[in-house]
C-alpha cells in the first residue's frame, strides 16, 4: 500500500540527490541537472501531499497537481535560460566549471 | 546750555573728516594720481626707485621651505608731488580739527571763568548724546557720551596736540604717497581719544579704548612695506603695530573682566550711576555696604588692567618702545601726549570706583606707576635711539600720573595732581618728540637714510637753532626744572606721596626724578650738543652724521614754538585741581607761594639739578667713545649697561613665552586636534571601511558556496523550527 | 492658498531660478541666477519691511509672517498617527537668517561668475538656498527636518564636483571632504530623527508643530510624568547631536576646517555664512523654546563646552599655515560664542534680564559672524583665484600690489576680532558681559579669546600683506570691481550693525523674551 510517507520519502531522497549534485558537481551543467532534480523532487512531495489530503473542501481542489505542473514549465523556462548562460559563458572563457565562474566575486 | 549741548560737534567732527578723507578727498588723491608708475613693469619701477630715492633695496632671504625669497624694502615711498586731493584731505583734517579745537577751548575757558557766554556746568556733567542697545530693565546696553570739567580739560589736550601735530604732519609727510590716509588715520585717532574722553559708561571706554588701538595700530604700521633693522634693534613697522595692539589687548581682558564683576553686580555700565552712594545701581550699594568689598577692589585693578596696557606700564611696556617705528608725529600725538594718557583718564574718570575700593586698588596703581617710573628711568639711561629715550622717558612719566592718583588716595586731593601732570606732560611731551622728528627729518635730507641713532647726531643746535631752543625747554621742563611746567605738576606729586607717608613711592619718584634729568639732557647733549659746543658744550658741537643738515620748513617749526610757550605757562594754572573735580570744591589748590616754601619742594630741585648736573658734565667734557671706552673696560658697567639697554631682558622673556610656551601649546593643540580628534573621526571610519572590507570576501562570487550558504541557512532553520515546535509546548 | 503667502515664493523662487539656470544657455544662466537670488533677497527684505512697517516682530506662537496650516502627508496605521503640515512663518529670530542666507547665496553667485560647469553651480547655490531657508522658516518639526536632510545634496554636490583636488588621505580632498561632511551630518540626523519622532509619539503623536509643543509642553509636564526633566534631557541630547555636529561644537568640529579647505570660495562662504546658523538656530528655536529643562539641565556642560569651542579653536588658529583653514578654525572660536550666549540663558539661576541679554548676543552673533566670516572668506578666495595658493608664509607685503584687498581684508580681519563700531564686537561684549552673570568662571577663561583672536588673525594679515614686499607677487592683480562688489556690500553691513545694532536687536527680542518667558513657565 502506497502511503503519503512514501512519496515524501522519495520527495526527500531526491532533493538530497539533487542537492548534492547541484553543490557538489563542477561541471555547470551537471549542477543545472541537480537543481532539475531537485524541483521534481519538490514536485513528487506537492503531488503527494494533495493527492492524500482528506479534508474537505481541500481534497477536491487539485492544487498541488496544478502546482507541479507550473513548477515543470517554470524549470523547462530556466532550463532553456540557464543554458543559453552556460553557452555564453562556455563562448566567453571556453569553460562550464562554476568554480571558475566568480564574476560576482566581491 | 547750548554751547555744552551741541559738544557732540567736537566728538564727531574727527569721524566726519575720517569718513570725507577715506570715501572723497583720498578717492580723489587716487584718481588724479599720474599713472606712468603703475603702468610700469615691477622692475622698470624698482629701478626708478632705486634711482629717485636711493631707498628701495633688495634683500635675499631663504624663506620657510628654504627657498630664496626676494623681499622688496619701501622705506617711506614717495610721490613726485601731491596731488590736490592729498592736500585737500590734509587741509579737511586740520580745519576740523581746529575748529574742535576753538571750540573746546571756548568751552575751557567758559567753565574756568575766564570767559562769561554761558551759565556753568552742572558739576555732575551734561549728557550730550546717546542711544540704547538693548534695555532690559536690571542691564542695560547704551551708548551716551557727556562733558564735564575733567572731559573739557581733556578734550583741549586732545583737539590742541592734535591739532598742532596735523599741521605739522604737512610738513614732516611731504611728498607721502600715503599723505591723504595718514590725515585719514589722524582723523579717525582724534574721534577715537575724543570717544574715551566723553565717555559716560564703561561701554562706550571700551569702544574708544580699542578705536585708539585700531588708530595707534593703523598709524604704527603706516609704512606697510618697510623692513625691519636687525643691526640698530628696530622691528619692522608691521610688527610693531601687531605687538602695540595685542599687547594692549592683554590689559584689555583685564579690563573688560573688570567691568564684567561691576556689570554682573550692578546691571550698569554708567559712571555717575556707579558712583552715586544713594543710588541702589553704585558699587557703593552693590559692593561695600553687602561686604563684597573685597570683589569690588579686583574688579578695579582688573579695570586698571586696562590703563597698565594703554598706558604701558609694568610689565605691559614692551610695545610703547617698539611703537616708534610708526612716523614721529604719531610717536608725538598718540604714543605720548594723548593715547597713552588714556589709561591715566580712565582711573581718573573712575575714580570714586577706586576710593569706593579697598585701599589696595589705589595701592596697585601707586605702586606699578611707581616701580615703572623708576624701570623705564633706568632703560632711558643707556637708550642711544633718539625716540626711544622718549619712549622710556613717556612711560616713566606715566608711571608718575599713576603715583599722582595712587597716593591721592580717596576724594581728597581727588584727581588733581595726576591729570595736572598728564595736563601739563601733553605739551612737554608733544613737544620733545615733534623736536625729535624735526632732527629726524632734517637728518633724512642731509644723509638720505632714515637717522634716529644719537651717536650720529651731535651739534646740531648750530644748523637747527629753534628746533634746539624749544627742545632745550621742554627737556628742562620734563626734568622739573624751576618755573617749567613740569617742575610744578611733577613736584607735586613727589611732594604729595611725602604728605600721605608714602615713603617707598617718595623715594622712588625721587630718585626717578634725578634720573630723568640725567638722561634727558643726555639725550639733547648728544644731539644738540657737545664738547666744543657754544656754552660749555649746550649750543653745538662736533657733528658725527654726514651732510649738511637745515632747520625743518615752517610748518614744523611753528607747532615747536607753539608747545614751547605751553610747556612754560601750562604749570600757571593754579586753578586746575578744583577745576577737574568740582564735585569736591574743598580739593586744595596749587598755591605757588606755597611750593616755594616748602622744603621739600627744594629737595627734588636739587635731585633734579644733581641729575642735569652729572649729565652736563659727563656728556660735556668728554667724547662719546671715550665714555664708552671705560663702559666696556669695567665689568659691572658693562653689565649694567647691557641690562638696561636690553631693557632688563623683559622683551626677550616674552619672546620666549610666545615663542614656546603659546605657540608650543597651540603646535600640540593642533596636533591634538589633527591626531586624536580627527584621528577617532577617521578612525571610526576606516573601522567601518575595514570591516566591510573584510567581511566582503563572504562574497566568492561562486555560485555553490551561494548555494551552501541558502540550504544551510534553511536546514538550520528548520531545526530550530522544529525544535520549537516539538519542545517549546 | 499656499501660492499666496511669501514665505512660500522665498521657497520656491531659488528651485526656479535652478531650473532656469540649467534650461537656459549658458550666457543667460548667470544672470539668471542673479536675478532669481536677487528677486529672493528682495522678498526678503519686503517681509522685513513689512514687519518693521507694522511695528510687530512676532515670536514663534505669533508669527509675523505665516502660512496656513495644510496637511502635507497624514498617515494613519491602528493607532499609529502619522502627520506632517506644511507650516512655514517667520519671526525675529528667524527673519535675520533669512535675510543673511538671501544675501549671501546673492554674492556668492556674483562671486563664482567664472567658474567652470557655472551652470550646474549656480543651480546648486540655489537649491541650497532653499533648503537653508526651509530650515529657517519650517514651524512643523518634521518639515524642519525635512528641509534639514534636502540641504546636504547640493553641498555634497558644490564640494564634491567643484572643491579642490589637493590629495587627502588617498583621495582628491574634494571627495574626502564632502564625504566627511555628508556622513558626519547623517550621523547626528539620525539622532536628531529619532528625538524628534520620541517628542512626536510621546506627545500624542497629533501634530509635530512646534507651536503646539511650545504652547502645550507646560501641560504636558504638569500632567505627566514622561515629560519630567529625564525625557527632556534625552529628547534634547537626541536632537542636540545634530545641533552639536552642525554647529560645530568640539569634539564634533573636524568636519569643518577639512570642508572649508576644499571647498569652492562661495561654497565655504554659506557653508560659514549660514549652514553653522543652522545648527545655532535649531538650538535656539527647538531646544531651548521646547525643551528648556533639558537644556537647563545641560547648560553647566553646554556652558563649559562653549569655553572649549572658543579657546581651544581659537588657540588652533595661531600655528595655521592656510589662511583658509584658520579661518574655519576662527569659526569654531566664534560659535562658541554662541554657545555661551545660549548656555547662559538656559541656565536655571542668574538674573532674567542678564540672560536674556545674553541670548541677545548669541542671536546677534549669528548673524554678524554670518557677515564677517562671509567676507574673510570672499577676501581669501580672491587672494586664491589670482595667486592660486592659500598658504601664508608664501606671501609677504602684497598690499602694495593689491590695496584695496589688503583694506577689505584687515576690516574683514578687524570685525572679526571684535572691534567695536564693527558687527562683532556688539554680539560679543553683549554675550560676555551678560554671561559673566550666570557663568562667570567660563567668561572669565572665554574673555581671554580677545587676545588670540587678535593675534591670529593680525599676524596673519602681517604674513600676508605687510612687511617687505616679496618680489615674487609683482605681478599680482589687485581685486575687480566684480570680485569687490561682495566685499563691500557685507562691510556696508557689517558696519550698519556695528554701529547701530538696535534695529536687530528690537527684532530678536519679542521671539527672545517668549522663549525665555515660555522657559520659565515650564521649569517652575
Amino acid at each position: 500500500m502506497l502511503t503519503l510517507n512514501h512519496f515524501l520519502v522519495l520527495g526527500a531522497l531526491l532533493f538530497c540527490i539533487g542537492l548534492y549534485g547541484a553543490l557538489a558537481k563542477r561541471n555547470a551543467i551537471a549542477v543545472l541537472m541537480g537543481i532539475e532534480v531537485m524541483l521534481n523532487a519538490v514536485n513528487v512531495t506537492m503531488v503527494g501531499f494533495s493527492f492524500f489530503n482528506t479534508v474537505k473542501p481541500y481534497s477536491t481542489y487539485l492544487t498541488g497537481q496544478i502546482f507541479a505542473i507550473f513548477i515543470i514549465t517554470v524549470a523547462a523556462a530556466e532550463a532553456a535560460v540557464a543554458l543559453a548562460m552556460i553557452i555564453s559563458i562556455y563562448r566567453k572563457r571556453s569553460t562550464v566549471d562554476v568554480g571558475e565562474i566568480n564574476l560576482m566575486k566581491w | 546750555m547750548a554751547w555744552y549741548q551741541f559738544s557732540w560737534l567736537i566728538l564727531f567732527g574727527p569721524l566726519f573728516a575720517f569718513v570725507a578723507i577715506i570715501f572723497g578727498t583720498r578717492m580723489w588723491d587716487l584718481a588724479t594720481r599720474p599713472r606712468e608708475e603703475a603702468e610700469a613693469t615691477p622692475a622698470d619701477a624698482a629701478h626708478a626707485h632705486d634711482e629717485a630715492e636711493g631707498e628701495t633695496q633688495l634683500i635675499v632671504t631663504h624663506g620657510p621651505h628654504g627657498e630664496e625669497v626676494v623681499l622688496e624694502d619701501d622705506e617711506d615711498p614717495k610721490v613726485p608731488r601731491l596731488t590736490m586731493g592729498a592736500r585737500a584731505s590734509g587741509y579737511l583734517g586740520i580745519v576740523v580739527v581746529a575748529l574742535a579745537c576753538i571750540y573746546s577751548w571756548i568751552l575751557l575757558l567758559n567753565t574756568s571763568g575766564v570767559i562769561n557766554i554761558a551759565p556753568p556746568l552742572d558739576p555732575r556733567g551734561l549728557t550730550v548724546f546717546s542711544y540704547d542697545w538693548l534695555n532690559q530693565g536690571t542691564a542695560s546696553y547704551s551708548i551716551a557720551f557727556h562733558i564735564d570739567n575733567l572731559a573739557i580739560a581733556m578734550t583741549v589736550v586732545v583737539t590742541t596736540v592734535s591739532l598742532l601735530v596735523q599741521f605739522y604732519s604737512q610738513g614732516y609727510m611731504e611728498n607721502s604717497a600715503g599723505y591723504a590716509r595718514f590725515f585719514s588715520y589722524l582723523s579717525l585717532f582724534t574721534f577715537s581719544m575724543l570717544d574715551i574722553v566723553f565717555a559716560q559708561n564703561f561701554l562706550v571706554i571700551f569702544v574708544g579704548w580699542e578705536l585708539v588701538g585700531l588708530s595707534s595700530y593703523l598709524l604704527i604700521g603706516f609704512w606697510i612695506n618697510k623692513r625691519a633693522k636687525p643691526a640698530e634693534d628696530r622691528p619692522a613697522p608691521a610688527t610693531a603695530a601687531i605687538q602695540a595692539f595685542i599687547t594692549n589687548r592683554i590689559g584689555d581682558v583685564g579690563f573688560i573682566i573688570g567691568i564684567m564683576i561691576l556689570f554682573a553686580q550692578t546691571g550698569t555700565f554708567d559712571f555717575g550711576t556707579l558712583a552715586d552712594k544713594t543710588n541702589p545701581h553704585g558699587v557703593v550699594q552693590a559692593f561695600v555696604n553687602s561686604g563684597n568689598t573685597g570683589l569690588l577692589t579686583a574688579a578695579m585693578i582688573l579695570v586698571f588692567c586696562g590703563a597698565i596696557g594703554k598706558s604701558a606700564q609694568l610689565p605691559l611696556t614692551v610695545w610703547l618702545p617698539t611703537a616708534m617705528e610708526g612716523p614721529t608725529p604719531v610717536s608725538a600725538l598718540i604714543h605720548a601726549a594723548t593715547m597713552v594718557a588714556a589709561g591715566v583718564y580712565m582711573v581718573a574718570r573712575t575714580y570714586p570706583l577706586f576710593a569706593a575700593a579697598g585701599p589696595e586698588a589705589l595701592g596697585v596703581v601707586g605702586w606699578v606707576g611707581g616701580i615703572t617710573a623708576l624701570y623705564a628711568a633706568l632703560t632711558a639711561l643707556t637708550q642711544t635711539d633718539f625716540k626711544r629715550v622718549l619712549a622710556f622717558s613717556t612711560i616713566s612719566q606715566l608711571g608718575y600720573m599713576f603715583v599722582g592718583l595712587g597716593v591721592a588716595r580717596g576724594t581728597e586731593f581727588g584727581v588733581g595732581p595726576g591729570m595736572y601732570h598728564l595736563f601739563t606732560h601733553a605739551f612737554f611731551k608733544a613737544l620733545l618728540f615733534l623736536g625729535a622728528g624735526s632732527v629726524i627729518h632734517s637728518l633724512h635730507h642731509a644723509m638720505h637714510a632714515e637717522v634716529q641713532d644719537m651717536r650720529k647726531m651731535g651739534g646740531l643746535a648750530k644748523y637747527m637753532p629753534i628746533t634746539a631752543i624749544t627742545w632745550l625747554v621742554a627737556t628742562l621742563s620734563i626734568s622739573g626744572f624751576p618755573f617749567f611746567a613740569g617742575f610744578y605738576s611733577k613736584d607735586n606729586i613727589i611732594a604729595l606721596a611725602f604728605d600721605q607717608q608714602d615713603y617707598g613711592l617718595y623715594i622712588i619718584t625721587l630718585g626717578t626724578a634725578g634720573l630723568t634729568a640725567f638722561y634727558m639732557l643726555r639725550a639733547y647733549i648728544l644731539a644738540f650738543g657737545g664738547k666744543g659746543g657754544g656754552f660749555g658744550g649746550l649750543w653745538g658741537g662736533p657733528y658725527r652724521g654726514e651732510g649738511e643738515p637745515h632747520e625743518s620748513p615752517r610748518t614744523i617749526t611753528i607747532p615747536l614754538v607753539l608747545l614751547a610757550i605751553a610747556s612754560i605757562i601750562a604749570g600757571y594754572w593754579t586753578g586746575f585741581f578744583n577745576y577737574v573735580q568740582p564735585i569736591n570744591p574743598s580739593a586744595p589748590n596749587l598755591n605757588l607761594g606755597e611750593v616755594f616754601t616748602n622744603p621739600l619742594t627744594w629737595v627734588g630741585v636739587l635731585v633734579s639739578l644733581v641729575g642735569l648736573g652729572w649729565a652736563y658734565v659727563l656728556y660735556t667734557r668728554f667724547e662719546l667713545a671715550t665714555i664708552h671706552n671705560v663702559v666696556e673696560n669695567n665689568a659691572l658697567l658693562r653689565f649694567l649697561h647691557r641690562l638696561t639697554l636690553r631693557k632688563f631682558y623683559i622683551d626677550d622673556l616674552y619672546d620666549l613665552l610666545i615663542r614656546y610656551v603659546v605657540l608650543g601649546i597651540s603646535h600640540i593643540e593642533a596636533a591634538f586636534d589633527a591626531y586624536v580628534v580627527d584621528g577617532i573621526v577617521n578612525g571610526v571610519a576606516q573601522a567601518v571601511t575595514g570591516l566591510g572590507r573584510s567581511v566582503r570576501h563572504v562574497e566568492t562570487g561562486k555560485v555553490q558556496a551561494y548555494m551552501v550558504g541558502f540550504f544551510g541557512g534553511l536546514a538550520v532553520l528548520a531545526i530550530v523550527v522544529f525544535a520549537l515546535v516539538t519542545f517549546v509546548k | 492658498m499656499i501660492f499666496t503667502s511669501d514665505l512660500t515664493w522665498i521657497l520656491l523662487l531659488p528651485v526656479l531660478g535652478a531650473v532656469a539656470a540649467i534650461a537656459a544657455p549658458v550666457r543667460y544662466a548667470r544672470w539668471l541666477a542673479l536675478l532669481f537670488s536677487a528677486a529672493t533677497f528682495a522678498l526678503t527684505m519686503a517681509i522685513f519691511f513689512r514687519m518693521v512697517a507694522n511695528g510687530n516682530f512676532g515670536d514663534l506662537n505669533h508669527p509675523a509672517d505665516f502660512t496656513p496650516q495644510i496637511t502635507w502627508i497624514d498617515f494613519t496605521a491602528k493607532n499609529v498617527h502619522f502627520k506632517i503640515d506644511y507650516f512655514l512663518g517667520v519671526d525675529g529670530l528667524s527673519i535675520p537668517l533669512v535675510i543673511l542666507n538671501a544675501l549671501l547665496t546673492m554674492l556668492a553667485i556674483i562671486g563664482g561668475w567664472e567658474k567652470v560647469r557655472v551652470k550646474e553651480y549656480m543651480a546648486l547655490l540655489l537649491l541650497l538656498e532653499t533648503g537653508v531657508m526651509g530650515v529657517f522658516i519650517s514651524l512643523d518639526l518634521l518639515l524642519f527636518f525635512l528641509f534639514w536632510e534636502v540641504e546636504l545634496a547640493p553641498m555634497f554636490l558644490l564640494i564634491g564636483i567643484w572643491g579642490s583636488d589637493v590629495i587627502k588621505h588617498g583621495m582628491p580632498g574634494r571627495v574626502y571632504s564632502a564625504w566627511k561632511f555628508l556622513l558626519y551630518t547623517f550621523f547626528g540626523s539620525i539622532f536628531m530623527l529619532a528625538g524628534i519622532l520620541l517628542l512626536y509619539f510621546r506627545a500624542g503623536g497629533n501634530t509635530a508643530s512646534m507651536q503646539f509643543f511650545s504652547t502645550h509642553m507646560q501641560f504636558l509636564a504638569g500632567a505627566s510624568p514622561i515629560f519630567g526633566w529625564s525625557w527632556q534631557l534625552l529628547i534634547f541630547l537626541l536632537i542636540f547631536l545634530a545641533f552639536a555636529i552642525k554647529i560645530p561644537m568640539f569634539p564634533f568640529h573636524t568636519w569643518l576646517p577639512d570642508a572649508h579647505t576644499d571647498a569652492p570660495t562661495e561654497v565655504s562662504v554659506i557653508l560659514a555664512g549660514v549652514l553653522l546658523k543652522m545648527g545655532a538656530y535649531g538650538l535656539i528655536r527647538i531646544c531651548l523654546t521646547l525643551l528648556p529643562g533639558g537644556v537647563q539641565e545641560f547648560a553647566p556642560w553646554l556652558a563649559v563646552l562653549a569655553a572649549i569651542n572658543i579657546i581651544y579653536g581659537a588657540g588652533i588658529c595661531l600655528v595655521q599655515t592656510d589662511m583658509k583653514k584658520l579661518i574655519a578654525y576662527s569659526s569654531v572660536s566664534h560659535m562658541g560664542v554662541i554657545l555661551l550666549g545660549v548656555a547662559a540663558a538656559a541656565a536655571g539661576f542668574g538674573g532674567m534680564a542678564f540672560r536674556q541679554a545674553a541670548l541677545t548676543g548669541a542671536t546677534i552673533q549669528m548673524f554678524s559672524h554670518g557677515l564677517i566670516t562671509g567676507m574673510l572668506f570672499f577676501c581669501v578666495g580672491v587672494i586664491y583665484d589670482h595667486a592660486h595658493t592659500r598658504e601664508i608664509a608664501v606671501f609677504g607685503g602684497v598690499a602694495k600690489k593689491m590695496p584695496l584687498l589688503a583694506t577689505l581684508f584687515t576690516f574683514a580681519g578687524l570685525a572679526s576680532l571684535g572691534l567695536p563700531g564693527l558687527a562683532g564686537f556688539v554680539a560679543e561684549y553683549i554675550t560676555f558681559t551678560a554671561s559673566y552673570q550666570v557663568w562667570a568662571v567660563v567668561t572669565v577663561i572665554s574673555v581671554f579669546t580677545m587676545i588670540l583672536t587678535a593675534s591670529y588673525l593680525l599676524w596673519m594679515l602681517k604674513r600676508v600683506f605687510y612687511g617687505p614686499f616679496n618680489t615674487k607677487w609683482s605681478w599680482l592683480p589687485d581685486a575687480n570691481w566684480r570680485e569687490a562688489i561682495p566685499l563691500i556690500s557685507l562691510a556696508v553691513f557689517i558696519v550698519f550693525v556695528g554701529i547701530f545694532p538696535n534695529v536687530l536687536i528690537q527684532l530678536i527680542t519679542p521671539a527672545l523674551k517668549a522663549i525665555l518667558h515660555t522657559g520659565t513657565v515650564i521649569i517652575h
